[in-house]
Parts: C-alpha cells; sequence; structure tokens
C-alpha cells in the first residue's frame, strides 16, 4: 500500500524525433506492420493503424504497466497485449485480471508524447504531479529522470523542502524516495526517451 | 530466406546449422542499432544485459520486441507446426514441421535478458539442440536481476556521496548525509546477503514454496466460485451472480498476480543457490564495488561531520 492512500502512478514519454523511430520507419511495411501488431490488442488494432496515435496508446501502456506493477498486478516483460488501452474512456484494462487505470494525463506536441496512468481507476488524481524535462545532450538519462524527480517532489511539496534533500533509488525493483534518510512509500515514476525525461509521483 | 530489414537484407540461416556462439554473435549484431550505451554493446558478451545503462548495452524497454524479432529474422528452424491450445484455440504452441521462419511466442522471451539467455530461450524452446558447454557458463536470469539491483544501488550510493561536499548549507548538508547513511546501510545489506548462497537458496526456496501453496489455495477457490457461478447463472439471483463475478474478478487479479511471482520465485530458487563460477566471479565483483562505496562514504561523512 502506497502512502498516496492506496494509488499508483506510472509515467512514459516517447521521444518523437527518436532516430530509433526513424530505423523502425526505414524499414518494411511487412515488418512495421508486425510491430505495431505486436503491441496492440485485436480492439485497439481496429481503431488504430499507426502513427502518433500509436504512440499514445504505446505510452499509455508502458505507463499503465509501471501503475500495475507497483500495486502487485505483474504485467510481464513485452507483454504489450494484456494491456487495452481506450483512448475515448480514458482507461487502460488489464486483459488477465480486467483491472483499470485511469489514463490521467497524455499531452502531446510535435516532439514528444507523455502519458501519466493512475491506479485504480477510481483513485483519482489528488496529489498527482508530472513533468517533462529536456535532458542535457551528453546526461545519463536514467541519473537525469532521478534528478528532475527530486526537482519535482521540491515544487510539488514546497515546505517539505529543497529538491536536495531527495534522494531516488530502487527498492524491490521499484524506484523509491529517500527523504532526509527516511524512505517514503511514495508511488513515482521515471521515464526517458531520447531528449526527454518524464517524471511523476503520488503524493499523500 | 531473406528478409528486408533497414535497407539491408538479412539472410536467415538454420538454427541447426549454427554452433550456440555463432547464434549469440548474430543476435548481439542484430541488436546493435537499439543499444544506447555503444561502449557496453562493443564489449558484449553473453551475459551483458541487454537493458539497462550501467552494465547493459542501453537498449530501452521501448524496443523489447524489436530484440524479439531482430532475432527471428535471422533464424530458421524446424518448430514451425502449430498446435492449437486446448484450453484456447486462438493460442497455439509449436511442434517439429517444415523448416521455416523462426517465432517466439508471446511470454517465452520473459527470462531472455541477456544474448546467453536468449540462445538459451531458443534451446528450451526446441529451435536448437541444448549445448551443455555453451550452457556453462551462462549467468541466470535470477543473478542477472540480482547483480543489475546491486550496481544500481551502487550508482545511486555514489551519486548521493557526490552532493555532500558541494552543499554550502549546514542543514542540507544533513540531509544528504541522512540519505548517505540510508544508502550505506542497504548497501552493506546487499553485500552481506550476497555472501552466502546457502542462505539465498534457503530464503528463495522458502518463498517458491509460499508462493506455490498460496497459488493452488487460489485456484481452488476461483474453481469454487466458477461452479458457483454456473449453477446461479440458471436462477433469477441477479444480486448473487453479480457478487460471485466481483469475487471472480478479484482472484483472477490475486491469481494472474501470484503466476508471475511463482514464475520468478522458480527461476530464482532453481538457480540462486548453485552458483557457477562466472555467477560467483560476478558476485564477488559487484560485491567489492558496493564495499568500496561504503567505505568512501564513510571516510567522507567523516570529513564532513569534521568541517561542519
Amino acid at each position: 500500500m502506497s502512502e498516496a492512500g492506496g494509488g499508483f502512478v506510472g509515467n512514459d514519454v516517447v521521444d518523437l524525433a527518436s532516430p530509433l523511430l526513424d530505423v523502425r520507419a526505414a524499414e518494411d511495411d511487412g515488418t512495421r506492420r508486425e510491430w505495431i501488431a505486436r503491441h496492440l490488442t485485436e480492439t485497439e488494432r481496429s481503431s488504430v493503424l499507426e502513427g502518433a496515435r500509436f504512440w499514445e496508446i504505446f505510452a499509455s501502456k508502458e505507463a499503465a504497466s509501471k501503475a500495475f506493477e507497483q500495486a502487485g498486478v505483474a504485467v510481464p516483460r513485452g507483454a504489450f497485449r494484456d494491456l487495452e488501452v481506450d483512448l475515448c474512456r480514458r482507461r487502460v484494462t488489464h486483459g488477465p485480471t480486467g483491472s483499470e487505470a485511469e489514463i490521467a494525463l497524455l499531452e502531446q506536441n510535435a516532439d514528444r508524447i507523455h502519458a501519466v496512468v493512475v491506479f485504480p481507476a477510481d483513485h483519482g488524481c489528488e496529489g498527482l504531479a508530472a513533468r517533462v524535462e529536456r535532458a542535457a545532450s551528453d546526461a545519463d538519462s536514467s541519473q537525469a529522470a532521478r534528478e528532475a524527480l527530486a526537482r519535482l517532489l521540491a515544487d510539488a511539496a514546497p515546505r517539505r523542502g529543497p529538491a536536495e534533500r531527495y534522494a531516488v533509488a530502487s527498492r524491490d525493483g521499484r524506484p523509491r524516495v529517500l527523504e532526509a534518510g527516511t524512505w517514503r512509500d511514495w508511488s513515482v515514476s521515471l521515464s526517458h526517451s531520447g531528449r526527454f525525461v518524464a517524471v511523476s509521483a503520488l503524493l499523500p | 530466406m531473406a528478409f528486408k530489414r533497414s535497407g539491408a537484407v538479412v539472410e536467415a540461416v538454420p538454427l541447426e546449422a549454427l554452433a550456440a556462439s555463432d547464434v549469440e554473435r548474430r543476435i548481439v549484431e542484430g541488436v546493435r542499432k537499439y543499444a544506447s550505451h555503444q561502449d557496453n554493446w562493443a564489449k558484449a558478451d553473453k551475459n551483458t544485459p541487454f537493458l539497462g545503462s550501467l552494465i547493459g548495452m542501453g537498449i530501452e524497454s521501448a524496443n523489447l520486441v524489436d530484440i524479439a524479432m531482430s532475432i527471428e529474422r535471422q533464424f530458421l528452424t524446424r518448430m514451425t507446426k502449430r498446435v492449437p491450445l486446448a484450453d484456447d484455440s486462438s493460442k497455439f504452441r509449436l511442434e517439429p514441421g517444415e523448416l521455416g521462419p523462426l517465432m517466439i511466442l508471446e511470454g517465452q522471451d520473459i527470462h531472455a535478458a541477456t544474448p546467453g539467455l536468449a540462445v538459451k530461450m531458443l534451446m528450451d524452446n526446441g529451435h536448437m539442440p541444448k549445448d551443455p558447454a555453451y550452457l556453462r557458463d551462462v549467468v541466470s536470469f535470477a543473478y542477472i536481476v540480482v547483480v543489475g539491483e546491486a550496481y544500481r544501488l551502487n550508482d545511486t550510493l555514489r551519486r548521493t556521496l557526490r552532493k555532500l561536499p558541494s552543499a554550502a548549507d549546514p542543514a542540507a548538508r544533513q540531509e544528504i548525509a541522512a540519505n548517505v547513511k540510508a544508502l550505506v546501510q542497504q548497501a552493506r545489506s546487499y553485500a552481506e546477503a550476497l555472501t552466502d548462497p546457502a542462505a539465498v537458496v534457503r530464503s528463495r526456496r522458502e518463498a517458491y514454496y509460499w508462493e506455490r501453496s498460496e497459488l493452488q489455495g487460489l485456484e481452488a477457490q476461483l474453481a469454487e466460485v466458477t461452479e458457483k457461478l454456473k449453477q446461479i447463472a440458471l436462477s433469477d439471483d441477479t444480486g448473487g451472480a453479480d457478487k460471485l463475478r466481483s469475487q471472480q474478478v478479484s482472484l483472477r487479479l490475486r491469481l494472474n498476480t501470484n503466476r508471475t511471482r511463482l514464475r520468478v520465485a522458480e527461476e530464482v530458487a532453481n538457480h540462486s543457490g548453485e552458483r557457477i563460477p562466472v555467477e560467483e566471479e560476478k558476485v564477488k565483483n559487484v560485491r567489492q564495488v558496493l564495499l568500496a562505496s561504503v567505505a568512501e562514504a564513510g571516510r567522507a561523512m567523516d570529513a564532513s561531520a569534521a568541517g561542519a
């Protein structure tokens, strides 16, 4: 159980100018179609062919898998089709269990897509904080994301103190926050893609 | 059989005609374009994780499917005959048939975290013969996880430590020092836990048996609720049916979670105790790294306290 009243957050950013997207764009149609098919359920495939809408679904799935994992709803590595995204209802459903999460934020511009998902779906967004930052070109993305999270926490809860009081580590395979020597059971999430890092937190 | 990929033509080769080390080399070459940490990719061996940039190739999780597809494109197999599964006709297993394109089924690559484990996956699923000599020094998934976590912990400790001298404000320095202390404690416990494989395997086996008995209990409960639902469906008791459906959803949720935990617990229990020499070496190295950081943290904390 997280300190944020039993809610769990996951987020994901996709850099739309990532060279890896170009790699995929250079592939033949068959390979591209197959790649997309491996990420989408039949229902999703019928509503989306490819392009930016695909990446909205993809980011929502990645974000949801992080929120579900923290709640103990296991999403095996690479099991994208266990999750089904309904962009109209802003819901992500975990197929094997029927559990639902809410797409709390889905923002897109020409450069990137950022999805933030909260589980369970009826948890609400109180205490939710999220942001995307551009990482320095020579930065270690993982470290840049951890530092961005410390800044987010300091901005979201200014009375607690500055960003320096936070360290972001990993315990039991999940990102965890240390605040001035105390492990906090806050649900937090880190993501990086190309030029961007994105972070989110559910604060009590 | 050739496939066009990124402008180049990839000639798929029958797995049965290749040595395990050749398959591994092709797998590593195939993921090059997804590796964001090219230095680690360039010196990758069979035990280099695909994901993560500290010791891994820096492939992002968004490219997990690319790893599987890259492997599929390069090889042909005789395991091509699709046999529908009895409990779900939309799913199938593969049996020996004509030589054809390799297909990695959903979930088969769950533990294929390194090139060596990817080769093992191909062997385990009958695409190529088992090669005990090759597998002898493939680090298990369990130890890839254990060692990877230790390096991440070390990285966090060192980076937090670096902030200590730069914090001019005494209050801020105190808070950073408190974080360092908590991380040192975690690093010490982790290093300690790594020393005794027998203790590790004991606790892992206990965890496995506990997970298994809980899973069996859940399966029995689910079967009972499903049976009751069948009976109540014939009656007009919609309230009772709704309640049972809700129970069914909740049980399925727990069952799914437990099944995955059981798979991981089983994998870890099977491998964490009997360390092969290469795992022993990796554990020894990462313990040294962790303990060196702990010692350095101790000196830095003393210096910081003296300067305060």
